[in-house]
């Protein structure tokens, strides 16, 4: 404490000196205790030695001293090269001997004043040479300049007082030496201050970036450390807390917290909460606050690890997904809406055709066209179905015994009059005569048809489709495969999304809604099967369907067959093996 | 029930479906009271007595579930909802004995008809 105190006081004393004070006060500082000293012999001398004080060499040289403060205080030292102001430590050994010598040499001891000059010579720190040699000649001077003018001759006399060079040149070299270390000192401590400000500037930067990035990102994120409290938080996640009616300082969980079902959450499944326990989680949803105000949050949270691996603490983000939830919950219902309202009139439709067709006697040109009509109106139920379906995202599938290799080729040939007019080759290439299955054979036929008609599509005249199925271990694998425009991996990639349509398929004016494939795959997962597709720019495209003989429980949708009466079990809840 | 041949009370808002079933089930031999809105239905089984329902499930005011459980109340008729919901012919709404999705064939309605006439 002492050691490091004292360091301060050095460094500060070293600091003042110079970075704090102009070259005029450092001057000036330099003079003020020697001419204090003086000051003090001067009123010893008056009061207890007259006689000395009346010797006109003490006056002269407290004459001296004052002229020499003068001339501290007086020359613009700051304009002259620094060195300049060695002159006044040089100067100053005159009055010292001038006082010394006053008394007839009774007051040899005042040399020893001399010890001020030379202190600054040495705490100067330049021209060290010539600063040590003036810390030894100025006193030889000041004591051999008196015998000199005495005329004394005794070189014992001139020996004798070399005493006081001596002791003087010791003095300004350890103040010299005291310096340089002292200044080595203050340039490290300086070096590390500087570091020091350095890394504390570069951190508050951080801090300014990092708050700034907190603040202008819309989602809520909150850090905890390892004992749940908060650590940092945005005001997004201030409001969401608020939102969510948190009381601060009252546990972790909060609470306005429900699922997506209108519950209240209990608080082990609140999103702070899993994040304290360590837990790992992304896009969980939960709903904030009641009423109107509530909002949908999709949330997220890591825990962060200690330097050993350990949890310490955790980062969550609370996203807004109000607007996109609400959104996708209006297109679905505008997509029922719309599919709803298209069933009256297609009900109407389809049922007087039955009736009209079952009327006996009707001309064959006649009963064609109702032919027609009916088929018409068939595919306008698929589509409307498709957008249904799509809307709600379940496809009802009944499974029960069937024949896929029938199947396949119905299908094939339900395309034959697509492919002709096309100028598209098609085959079945499925070798066995029989494939039994328990699947729904209407949404299979479905499956075939959107495969069939989409490879069709997007076949150019010249081309082939080809569709095969075969049995392998664990199930029945179908196969559509045509040599058409083909799709790029990214097409790939996004061919099961609902909506989307190739961009080949809009520059080729292929018509479609872009929901085939999306109720294609969901028909096959709900056989509790598997949808792929592989595809080469310009080679063509291959879809495979895979459907096991027992489907996974995604498969066993509960269902109910056409006619069954209530209260009656399902005629085929699950797959049989044939 | 004095009349010889099975009333059906049919309910059904839009009127070319409310004549297409009408017409479908008088020709089976059915005799037919058909309205459009669901308290008139409800009133038409209370008063008429019916031995079929034939219900909309889209209804104006009040929908399919709503009517079948002020059915319900008056009576135990079986009940053959119509809906272009598919999840509601999937899990029937209380009290509704049968479902059927539109667009439906004129040969499925004649059968469900008459398997829910025949006790």
């Amino acid at each position: 404490m002492g050691r490091l105190g004292l360091g301060q006081g050095w460094a500060r004393f070293v600091q003042l000196s110079v970075h704090g004070l102009s070259q005029r006060q450092q001057v000036l500082l330099s003079q003020v205790p020697l001419a204090a000293a003086l000051a003090l012999v001067a009123v010893v001398a008056v009061v207890w030695r007259p006689d000395v004080a009346a010797d006109p060499l003490f006056g002269w040289g407290l004459l001296g001293q004052v002229l020499l403060l003068g001339v501290a205080w007086g020359v613009p030292w700051g304009s002259l090269p620094f060195g300049a102001a060695l002159v006044v430590p040089l100067l100053d050994f005159v009055p010292i001997g001038m006082v010394r010598l006053a008394g007839l040499g009774t007051q040899m001891q005042l040399g020893v004043l001399a010890v001020v000059p030379v202190v600054w010579l040495g705490w100067s720190g330049l021209r060290p040479g010539f600063c040590m040699a003036a810390a030894f000649l100025g006193p030889l001077l000041m004591v051999w300049v008196p015998l000199a003018v005495a005329g004394s001759a005794d070189p014992g006399a001139y020996a004798q007082v070399l005493v006081l060079p001596a002791m003087m040149l010791a003095a300004g070299a350890v103040v010299h030496l005291l310096a340089a270390v002292t200044r080595d000192q203050w340039r490290s401590i300086e070096g590390a201050r500087a570091q020091l400000q350095q890394a504390l500037e570069a951190k508050a930067r951080e801090k300014r970036l990092l708050d700034t990035v907190l603040e202008t990102i819309p989602v809520g994120v909150q850090a905890l450390d390892a004992a749940g409290t908060t650590a940092v938080a945005n005001r997004q996640q201030y409001l969401n807390k608020a939102l969510a009616g948190r009381v601060p300082g009252v546990g972790q969980d909060w609470p306005r917290v429900f699922d997506m079902s209108g519950a209240p959450l209990p608080p082990q499944r609140q999103p702070v909460v899993r994040a304290v326990r360590g837990e790992s989680f992304s896009d969980f949803l939960v709903r904030l606050g009641q009423g109107p105000a509530q909002r949908v949050f999709s949330t997220s949270a890591r825990p962060v690890r200690g330097p050993d691996g350990a949890p310490d603490g955790a980062v969550l983000a609370f996203s807004d997904v109000t607007s996109l939830m609400e959104a996708l919950a209006a297109k679905d219902v505008f997509l029922a809406s719309v599919s709803h309202e298209l069933r009256n009139p297609l009900t109407s439709m389809t049922g007087y055709l039955d009736l009209l067709h079952e009327t006996p006697g009707m001309p064959v040109g006649t009963r064609h066209a109702l032919e027609v009509l009916r088929r018409n109106t068939d595919r306008l139920e698929r589509l409307v179905g498709d957008l249904l379906a799509a809307a709600s995202g379940v496809v009802d599938v009944r499974p029960e015994p069937a024949d896929v290799a029938e199947l396949v080729r119905l299908a094939a040939e339900a395309a034959v009059p697509a492919a002709r007019s096309a100028g598209v080759g098609l085959k079945d290439g499925t070798v066995d005569a029989w494939l039994p299955a328990v699947v729904d054979p209407v949404r299979i036929a479905q499956l075939l048809d959107n495969l069939l008609s989409n490879a069709v599509k997007y076949t150019r005249g010249g081309g082939s489709v080809e569709v095969r199925a075969f049995r392998v271990p664990g199930g029945i694998v179908c196969e559509v495969r045509d040599t058409g425009i083909g799709m790029s991996p990214e097409e790939v990639a996004a061919v099961f999304t609902r909506f989307y349509r190739a961009p080949g398929a809009k520059t080729a004016h292929v018509p479609g809604l872009g929901l085939g494939l999306t109720i294609a795959r969901s028909i096959v997962e709900g056989h509790g099967g598997r949808i792929e597709c592989s595809s080469t720019p310009g080679a063509g495209t291959t879809f495979t369907v895979f459907l096991p003989d027992r489907p996974s429980s995604t498969g066993e949708a509960p269902s109910r067959g056409p006619g069954t009466p209530a209260g009656q079990q399902p005629q085929h809840t699950g797959p049989r093996r044939q | 029930m004095a009349e010889a041949g099975p009333r059906a009370v049919v309910i059904e808002d839009d009127d070319d479906v409310r004549g297409l079933v009408r017409a479908v089930l008088a020709a089976a031999g059915i005799e037919v009271i058909a309205v459009a809105a669901g308290l008139a239905g409800i009133a038409a089984v209370r008063e008429e007595g019916a031995d079929l329902v034939v219900l909309d499930y889209g209804l104006p005011h009040m929908d399919g579930a709503q009517v079948a459980a002020g059915i319900r109340a008056v009576s135990a008729v079986p009940i053959l909802l119509l809906t272009g919901r598919e999840d509601l012919v999937r899990d029937l709404p209380a009290g509704v004995t049968d479902a059927m999705a539109k667009p439906f064939t004129v040969a499925d309605l004649r059968r469900r008809a008459q398997a829910l006439l025949l006790p």
